[in-house]
């Protein structure tokens, strides 16, 4: 019974790791290059939703959470496209190495910044900014199973925001752009594609996918804190790699997996248990199987 | 060896020539402006945690003992040889340097304070992490002379005044007050059996958690479920599970300010309701209830005044016309820190000169073994013997939005 | 005084947790690992010298040499793994070593007091007895096998494999063995470095050891040089005294601090010192004996790497 509940809520709140991974490698996919700065993304579209909330009471407004929940997604794509413009388009080209840095020193920045900010701005608190929201405490019982009200909406806000994303990239041109450059860079640029346009556009959709989610995530825990994006990142580094680098639909299902194996095993054991099990299997796919579960033919990209 | 030794030094030297001199070029011109004891200006250092997870607390303190100060400044200063001296806190900026919550550093930090900048003495640490590593290290800087009073107002772990004898602290140490707590709690609810839910990774809170459970086990309650946790925690639901297991009368947390919202804001949703949850100092801050709402309704804690004492009330005012913010146990502490320095000073006789900075130093300690302040929170405060501040505590409980006095009805 | 030893001891330290992740990333390995070998180099260290009574240089060899051996454990499964994907095993690697050390639990009685890692509470009161004496000794020897390295036969073959795997071993260079051996290296530094570090703190606390920290030591290399050994130094040297230099801006010393970062490895790509011998080799290739022909590569955006 126990265990059922678990995984009910892992399951349900696991959908947030599969919009953090799949923004995380769209990006990938296109650029060939992480972005250690999405967490951070995340974080700062939390916190400007969190703030539309605070300021216009949206305690119990279900509306004022829609309106925080769109500026959020917004926020996130703005957000990115700083990040793309100052850490990776300035470094075109070059090593491996170079936009790994900017993008963790992007990442540090925004970080500190919000540190600062939660503590001179006074409807932050230094510890506890909160994101209030109706859903806070829905909960529902089926019989002896708890279910909170906020994951049910997280799931099918997710399922709405893959769906949205599975059929632009299939069925319009500027996603079949995106699936081109993904495949062969070259090759795309060489049929006329433009390839930085498609950079920006990929950009803007992922940090967008990941300011929703970073939403989602602040209303389910109630609070929002600077750190909300290194905690996720690592996390998603796990479902990237048992997805495999390039598959959306991969990143969506096994966001759902290590959600479940998370909240089982912490609940069961003990929340640093929960990490190393996470990071075994990480290592364990990387050995058997490196291209991931739901691996694409991925042709070996440096 | 000693070849090989210099060797290495001339190796590191040339591959750190050139920048180290451009470096070291902007840090001395950076560094402390006033070379030494001015006449004129008392120097302290304050190395509270301003910043990371123990900010709010930090931050507090040192706002309530600048406040002091300022007002004593504000007169003209301490009275020394006739002639009058401001308090100025140096090295850092308004609220001095950051103590941060690594020991290691925070060592660093007062080495700095008291060999760079010759300050007289230092307010801080803010935790008791801290407090332990600097009260251990005063004895090392006395063996070299340079002992000098190192004053917490928030230090709240027991027996760490018994490290040095340049460690002073007047925070609000739980451990005094405890029986007093428990005692009322378990006599209003009839309670039988508790549970515990504390963090692991910070000394202070399973200290706590083992004396909470000493004192309930005097009075005849047992201790059905322990619950951990870390500081970094966001999920709360393994806790709330197994202390709601057990079904207990009284629920006792002893964690930090966020991982106490959390926790008791999943008791809400999951229907955990013993006949009261008790919580710590740390839970006295006003995010326990704008962000606990209805969760945190009705917890019960103790502090060390009664917020509707008159001094508090008056203190308030002036605190929120200073720093825009409520005023919490910390502040409180932080400014009942400033009257104690500020009369230890007045009693001390030190020459403020330059020459005379260790036996100022010394005078100062002397002056802090036998000061007497009447504090804003009512009650008249001094240094016991192994240098701490019982106070008996004021139970409170959260009642409509604020922190009220808890009565027995 | 006391304040510019203490920076001259930690920036000890820093280079050599730079110098660890250099000697992966000279095979062309990008790994996150080194942040591990220093929590375990630090741990071990730390029981041996506090709780046996173990000399300190005695400790940091058991420490690297340990260490050495688990990153040749790690290393032999991680040859198959490229790219992107091995600096993600790594950083799981340094993850389970952290959650491990969080939950250790080893005290012993010393005389009155109890000592040892006590879980998540870390290990207070390591014993300390690491100066910058000690730190830059040990640098010293390491700097030098750096240097040895740089001008022999198994430098040059290290270069051929980060340039080119297929092309080193069509030459009859043995790949595997010199990858694992550079990652072992690797950790064998990070293995001393920690054992200092710990030594020097006294308090060893795993949730220090993070990715965070790991960011950070790749900060060092990016900003200092990638190519040389001599990168990783000016790296450490500069991104130590910098947030001291930015102090005056007290809240925002670590925005200006990241923003310097990204201007650095924005205008110098391959890091400081190797940016600058670059555009130096650039300018005599132009103006020297090669006038007839081409410059080897002007255009900054192919990669380029052929260095000493």
């Amino acid at each position: 019974m126990l265990v059922l509940e678990y995984a009910i809520s892992g399951l349900l709140f696991g959908a947030t790791y599969s919009l953090v991974a799949i923004g995380f490698t769209l990006i990938f996919g296109v650029l060939n290059r992480f972005n250690i700065a999405h967490g951070a993304t995340l974080m700062v579209a939390a916190f400007g939703g969190a703030t539309i909330s605070i300021l216009f009471g949206g305690k119990d407004s279900y509306i004022i959470l829609i309106v925080a929940f769109l500026s959020a997604t917004i926020i996130g794509a703005i957000v990115g496209l700083i990040v793309r413009q100052i850490a990776f388009a300035p470094l075109k080209g070059g090593s491996e190495l170079s936009p790994f840095v900017t993008s963790a020193a992007m990442a540090l920045i925004l970080e500190e910044l919000f540190v600062n900010l939660t503590q001179s701005v006074s409807i932050y608190s230094m510890e506890v900014t909160e994101f209030p929201s109706p859903l806070e405490n829905l909960v529902f019982f089926l019989g002896e199973i708890y279910i909170r009200g906020a994951y049910l909406v997280i799931f099918f806000m997710a399922l709405i925001i893959m769906g949205i994303l599975h059929w632009w990239l299939h069925h319009t041109k500027s996603g079949l752009a995106i699936r081109c450059v993904e495949e062969n860079p070259t090759a795309a640029w060489l049929m006329g594609i433009n390839g930085n346009r498609v950079e920006i556009i990929v950009f803007a959709v992922a940090s967008a996918i990941a300011g929703a989610a970073g939403c989602l995530i602040s209303v389910a825990y109630g609070t929002v804190t600077p750190f909300l994006g290194s905690n996720l990142l690592l996390v998603s580094f796990v479902v990237l790699v048992l997805a495999g680098i390039g598959s959306v639909r991969g990143a969506m299902i096994c966001g759902l997996f290590v959600g479940v194996i998370e909240t089982v095993t912490a609940g069961l054991i003990s929340a640093q248990t929960k990490e190393a099990v996470l990071f075994i299997i990480l290592f364990t796919v990387l050995l058997v199987k490196p291209q991931g579960i739901f691996a694409t033919n991925a042709t070996e990209r440096d | 060896m000693k070849s090989m030794f210099n060797n290495c030094i001339n190796l590191a030297r040339s591959k750190m020539l050139g920048l180290t001199v451009a470096t070291g070029v902007a840090l001395l011109s950076t560094s402390s402006v006033m070379a030494f004891q001015d006449e004129g200006t008392i120097r302290i250092g304050m190395l509270e945690t301003i910043t990371g997870g123990a900010a709010p607390y930090g931050l507090a303190g040192a706002r309530g003992t600048l406040l002091a100060i300022e007002e004593v400044n504000a007169t003209g200063g301490i009275e020394i040889n006739g002639k009058k001296s401001k308090i100025v806190v140096v090295g850092g900026g308004e609220l001095g340097s950051d103590g941060g919550l690594d020991p290691a550093l925070a060592i660093a930090g007062l080495k700095k304070l008291v060999l760079d900048d010759h300050v007289l003495m230092v307010k801080g640490p803010t935790t008791s992490t801290n407090s332990e590593a600097i009260f251990n290290y005063l004895n090392e800087l006395s063996n070299q002379g340079s002992g000098l009073v190192v004053h917490s107002s928030s230090a709240g772990a027991p027996g760490l005044g018994e490290i040095s004898k340049w460690g002073f602290r007047n925070s609000f140490a739980e451990s005094y007050a405890l029986s007093f707590l428990v005692e009322n709690m378990v006599k209003h609810t009839g309670a039988k059996t508790a549970a515990i839910y504390h963090l692991t990774d910070n000394p202070y809170f399973p200290v706590m958690a083992e004396l909470m459970t000493k004192e309930l086990a005097k009075l005849g309650v047992e201790v059905k479920a322990v619950a951990t946790g870390l500081s970094k925690d966001a999920e709360f639901s393994r806790q709330v599970k197994e202390i709601k297991s057990v079904n207990p009368d009284i629920v006792y947390l002893a964690t930090d300010n966020l991982r106490g919202i959390g926790f008791m804001k999943e008791a809400f949703r999951r229907r955990l309701q013993p006949s009261v949850f008790i919580g710590g100092i740390s839970q006295l801050v006003p995010d326990t209830i704008n962000s606990g709402g209805e969760a945190t309704a009705g917890m019960v804690m103790i502090s060390s005044y009664d917020d509707k004492g008159v001094g508090i009330n008056a203190y308030r005012a002036k605190f929120k016309a200073r720093w825009d913010e409520d005023i919490n146990l910390f502040s409180v502490n932080g400014y009942e820190a400033g009257q104690l320095l500020v009369k230890a000073l007045q009693n001390s006789g030190i020459e403020n000169t330059k020459e005379s900075l260790a036996s100022d130093r010394a005078k100062l300690r002397d002056a802090y073994e036998t000061v007497k302040i009447d504090s804003i929170s009512g009650y008249s405060v001094e240094f016991n013997d192994v240098h701490d501040t019982p106070k008996s505590g004021v139970i409170l409980t959260i009642k409509d939005n604020a922190f009220q006095a808890w009565e027995a009805n | 005084m006391a304040y510019y030893t203490a920076l001259f001891e930690i920036s000890g330290l820093n280079i050599l947790l730079a110098l660890s992740v250099f000697a992966t990333l000279m095979v062309g390995q990008f790994s996150l690992a080194q942040v591990g070998f220093w929590s375990i180099g630090a741990f071990v260290t730390a029981i041996l010298t506090t709780m046996h009574g173990m000399p300190l240089y005695s400790a940091l060899i058991i420490s690297s040499i340990l260490c050495g051996f688990i990153g040749l454990l790690l290393g032999y499964p991680c040859l198959k793994i490229k790219g992107i994907y091995l600096t993600l095993a790594t950083v799981a690697f340094a993850e389970v070593v952290r959650v491990f050390f969080n939950n250790l639990n080893y005290q012993i009685e010393l005389g009155e007091r109890i000592v040892g890692p006590a879980g998540a509470l870390g290990f207070r009161g390591v014993k300390v007895i690491a100066a910058w004496p000690e730190i830059y000794l040990v640098l010293f020897v390491i700097v030098l096998l750096f240097i040895l390295l740089a001008s022999s036969r198994l430098g040059m073959s290290i270069n051929a494999v980060r340039e080119d795997e297929t092309a080193a071993a069509a030459v009859g260079i043995n790949v595997t063995k010199i990858k694992v051996s550079m990652f072992m290296f690797g950790a064998a530094i990070a293995g001393a470095g920690g054992g200092l570090y710990a030594s020097y703190s006294s308090y060893v606390l795993a949730e220090n050891f993070s990715f965070h920290m790991a960011l950070v030591s790749i900060f060092y290399v990016a900003v200092g040089g990638m190519y040389t050994f001599s990168g990783p130094i000016v790296g450490a040297i500069v991104l130590t005294l910098l947030p001291e230099v930015f102090r005056f801006a007290a809240d925002y010393r670590m925005i200006l601090y990241g923003v310097v970062v990204i201007i650095v490895v924005i205008v110098f790509p391959r890091g400081i010192v190797d940016e600058i011998r670059y555009r130096l080799e650039q300018k005599s290739l132009r103006q020297g004996t090669f006038s007839d022909k081409k410059p080897h590569n002007k255009n900054k955006n192919l990669p380029d790497e052929g260095i000493k």
